[in-house]
């Protein structure tokens, strides 16, 4: 056998070098798209404030002026005006906006629910794998659930009552296995139920001694910021965290300045989430003239008096104002850290909120645009225009045009397409899709459902299910010209109505189909 | 919920329950401790029995009572814990002084026994995979 002579070593160890390279050569030959991440580094911040109708919103022609600060944001962004969320409450709709999935795929679908197991890695911070660092903060404890779900994709992840003045929150203690622990500690051991139906805590010493310290705390607080909040302080009726918005947004300024590029962020906000609770300066602010359209009660509505309706919508006003001169502190500090010359920053909702037809939320089977028309709202690095774009767009398309500007390789799972004025194309005739199936079992096709269909100026409303009313049901509205959905042209338009249910109905066999087997 | 999210919650609760048991045994003990033997010590199958009952009675009581109000702290029946403590307790002592009562609670507890068979394993059980779940 030939001996390892001198001359083999210096050969072997003139190669050495090249073996320095050769990996990033490797990866670089494998995934192109990564070079021009390295060549500049982007960050994403996506901040999401909870049931934020858009209709609500001055930025978006809402008589009152309730957004002054985002319509700043404004001036320098994407501004979409027919965006839709996919879901109408917590759930659905925060899971649509990670994912790019439409509920009936991810079946996130129930109130406190999760998504299916076989769809947990597809995720927008799974996506952002690799070069970027994931943080997360969302103070919506059902959010937060779904954030468990991508734990292990998660960098960061701030639990929920970070920057809180009082919290009665345990499993976040448990950081090592925090999704069974937030659900078994938060959702069940020491959860309290204010409807009450059940008659104690399930943990009854250590749940029942924990609350008493909880409401200790919250009754200190609570006396020294009285004043400051008339209607009590900021919370979460479902989980105990009380908090100011100026010290939510204190901390996720400090959050931010010290994120490390390139970051992708998500951080949900809870407010303008109903209990709408203004602080002194914003109580009181919209005791105006406005008076809105009054509209007949629907018959899957609770029935709320229109008085009553316009005294919630007047304190969702000032509780938003709140939110959004919060906001404005933290648009300052975005731009005081040159924030808007290297990152996505984007704003938007998961859902609306109505006031309207008897009824009061989101968590309802009436979508009407207030409860799935939400803010969207995407700056680009360097960008100083508005750019206003009308075609519909859906919660689903936010991940694959980060994706796309980040350029990241856009997953073929991915439900969505990209925002017409960010790679993608202007297609007012594009199908999206919103459904409430929060009775529907998880794991089961469609059978008690609401599926609104929004095509071009269209929007087909399919109510399935409901015993006694609406079982097999159909609204359609134009919402160019009547963007209060006054005018029901199931009737009068049979050939767009039938086109829209053909269209619709499919959608949902398909959707449907896995499951009869 | 899938079964293994369900199993998993099950696990917590399990030990969670479990720790309340090992903080109720240990106040029992404490009291045994503390007070003199006459009051309590000789009688602690039926006093203790019964003192668990009337105490935990009283817990859901309180519980029921929280659990429906979020924001107020109850400072009326928190006041009254200590005052409903002693009378649980003067209650417990007499359970053990009246023999009708006292051969109740002990027939009680020596049927309950039977629960510790189940429950103590499966207690421990969950403690340990609570535990080792959390190792970092």
């Amino acid at each position: 056998m030939h001996p390892f002579s001198r001359r083999d070593f210096l050969k072997l160890f003139a190669l050495l070098p090249i073996s320095t390279v050769l990996p990033s050569w490797i990866k670089n030959w494998a995934s192109p798209a990564l070079i021009s991440q390295d060549a500049s580094p982007t960050n994403i911040i996506i901040i999401l404030f909870d049931a934020m109708s858009a209709r609500n919103l001055s930025v978006y022609g809402y008589p009152r002026n309730t957004s002054p600060n985002l319509a700043r944001f404004a001036t320098r962004a994407n501004v979409y005006h027919s965006h839709n969320s996919a879901g109408n409450f917590t759930v659905p709709g925060t899971t649509s906006l990670l994912t790019g999935l439409y509920p009936w795929t991810h079946r996130a679908i129930n109130e406190a629910g999760l998504m299916t197991r076989e769809f947990i890695g597809q995720n927008i911070f799974r996506s952002f794998e690799g070069h970027y660092k994931r943080l997360t903060f969302a103070q919506n404890l059902f959010a937060q659930f779904i954030l468990n779900q991508f734990d292990k994709d998660i960098d960061i992840h701030l639990s929920p009552e970070s920057f809180s003045l009082a919290n009665g929150i345990v499993g976040s203690r448990f950081t090592n296995d925090l999704p069974a622990a937030d659900r078994s500690f938060d959702d069940f051991l020491f959860k309290m139920d204010k409807e009450s139906s059940k008659p104690a805590l399930a943990s009854l010493i250590f749940g029942t001694v924990q609350r008493l310290f909880f409401l200790r705390q919250v009754a200190a607080v609570k006396n020294i910021y009285s004043q400051e909040f008339p209607l009590g302080l900021p919370g979460d009726d479902d989980y105990p965290i009380y908090y100011r918005l100026e010290d939510v947004f204190n901390g996720l300024i400090s959050v931010v300045k010290n994120i490390k590029t390139p970051t992708v962020a998500y951080l949900h906000l809870f407010p303008p989430h109903e209990p709408y609770r203004p602080s002194q300066d914003f109580f009181a602010k919209f005791f105006d003239n406005y008076t809105p359209l009054a509209k007949s009660e629907h018959t899957l509505s609770h029935g709320i008096s229109q008085n009553d309706l316009n005294g919630h919508r007047r304190r969702y006003d000032e509780y938003i104002a709140y939110a959004d001169s919060q906001f404005g502190r933290l648009l300052d500090a975005l731009e005081q850290y040159g924030f808007f010359e290297n990152s996505i920053v984007v704003v938007t909702g998961d859902h609306g909120e109505l006031f309207e037809r008897g009824e009061q939320g989101h968590a309802t089977p009436l979508l009407y645009d207030p409860v799935v028309h939400v803010p969207l709202l995407i700056s680009t690095p360097g960008q100083n225009s508005r750019n206003d774009i009308y075609d519909p767009t859906n919660s689903i398309d936010v991940l694959p045009t980060l994706l796309h500007l980040a350029n990241q390789p856009i997953p073929s799972w991915c439900e969505g397409t990209l925002l017409p004025g960010l790679g993608g194309d202007y297609d007012p005739q594009r199908s999206t899709f919103s459904m409430d199936a929060k009775l529907n079992p998880a794991f089961a096709p469609f059978k008690i459902a609401t599926i609104a269909m929004r095509k071009g100026a269209y929007k087909l409303i399919h109510y399935l299910g409901y015993p006694g009313a609406y079982e097999d049901d159909y609204e359609l509205y134009n919402l160019e010209t009547d963007i209060e959905e006054m005018n029901d042209l199931y009737a009068s338009e049979p050939i767009i109505a039938s086109q829209m249910r053909v269209e619709l109905l499919e959608a949902l066999n398909a959707a449907n189909s896995k499951f009869k087997s | 919920m899938p079964m293994g999210e369900i199993a998993i919650v099950l696990v917590y609760s399990m030990a969670t329950n479990f720790l309340e048991c090992l903080t109720v045994v240990f106040m029992l003990l404490l009291l045994c401790v503390i007070l003199p033997a006459k009051w309590f010590k000789e009688f602690f199958l039926s006093s203790g029995s019964s003192l668990l009952i009337f105490g935990l009675g009283y817990m859901m009581y309180i519980s029921s009572h929280i659990a429906s109000n979020t924001d107020s702290y109850p400072t009326n029946l928190v006041r009254l814990i200590p005052l409903v403590g002693f009378s649980i307790l003067v209650l417990a002592f007499l359970v053990g002084r009246t023999r009708l009562l006292r051969k109740v609670f002990e027939q009680l507890a020596d049927r309950a026994t039977i629960f510790s068979y189940i429950f103590l394993p499966v207690g421990f059980l969950s403690l340990l995979v609570v535990v080792i779940r959390n190792i970092p």
